[in-house]
């Protein structure tokens, strides 16, 4: 299953980047959302405008988050469940093709 | 980032800073907590215990017990499928005894996909009145809760909060 498919049984898409972004600005305010992404991605060693984020960027990104603590570990908390969450999923419905 | 993004609430912002000043983000199978899931699973006789931190977007499970499979793997769920985010708005308890009948669970996909029936939690009250998030049990069979039930589920959720200011008080 690719990211771009929809869990159709939990009707559950995949959680790209910029849904944490979105977090991150209702949370901070577009400004210290930028900053806080980019310090994240910069730690995670990813490129933070890149258009094509997957699983492995994303999920090193969230750990980033988590590993600085404050408000912005729970943006990267919530990125980390949704992200196990759907390869879980699709790696179960792959399972029952 | 937009700056058409609609900031979270004053409250809301509060309650999330309570769950980042108790470092919860971090914690997770505490030996405690599992403790006091244990005990709550066995005085209300179900199978799935949890302390559940409602963050923005998903929940946490910070002990567990009874899981498997996919919700064993995150560790949580997102938010839009969270039981407890009833418990954390109202700062009620939040009970379901049959959720294929319940108006507000019955169309969530944990019910359909994942078996869930029975479901009672109480919120994690902290002395500022947030709500972190409940301690909940679970069943896959629908179930009456009794006032004894719900009270000590209340009491229970005092301790996970007293222990986890405790944690914080202790460093």
């Amino acid at each position: 299953m690719s990211n771009a498919e929809t869990i159709n049984r939990y009707r559950y898409r995949f959680p790209a980047a910029e849904e944490a972004k979105h977090a991150l600005a209702r949370m901070f305010g577009p400004e210290d959302a930028l900053t806080h992404w980019e310090a994240a991605c910069d730690l995670g060693g990813v490129v933070p405008d890149d258009p094509d984020l997957g699983p492995d960027d994303l999920r090193r990104v969230a750990d980033a988050l988590i590993s600085g603590g404050g408000l912005a570990s729970i943006v990267g908390r919530t990125l980390t469940i949704r992200l196990v969450t759907y390869s879980s999923l699709a790696a179960t419905e792959a399972d029952h093709g | 980032m937009g700056d058409s993004v609609e900031r979270l609430s004053s409250e809301e912002l509060a309650r999330l800073g309570e769950i980042a000043r108790l470092d919860l983000t971090s914690v997770e199978q505490d030996e405690e907590l599992q403790r006091i899931v244990q005990r709550a699973g066995k005085e209300l006789d179900l199978p799935i215990g949890l302390v559940s931190i409602v963050l923005d977007g998903a929940q946490h499970f910070v002990a567990r017990m009874g899981l498997g499979g996919w919700l064993e793997e995150a560790n949580g769920t997102p938010g839009e499928w969270a039981f407890c985010l009833n418990a954390v708005e109202t700062k009620r308890q939040f009970v379901v005894e049959d959720a294929r009948e319940h108006p507000v669970v019955k169309d969530n996909p944990l019910v359909h996909n994942d078996g869930v029936r029975c479901y009672a939690g109480s919120p994690l009250m902290t002395a500022s009145g947030h709500a972190l998030g409940t301690l909940c049990v679970l069943g896959a069979e629908p179930r009456q809760f009794s006032e004894e039930d719900l009270a000590k589920l209340d009491a229970m959720a005092a301790e996970v909060v007293a222990y986890l200011e405790s944690r914080v008080a202790a460093r």
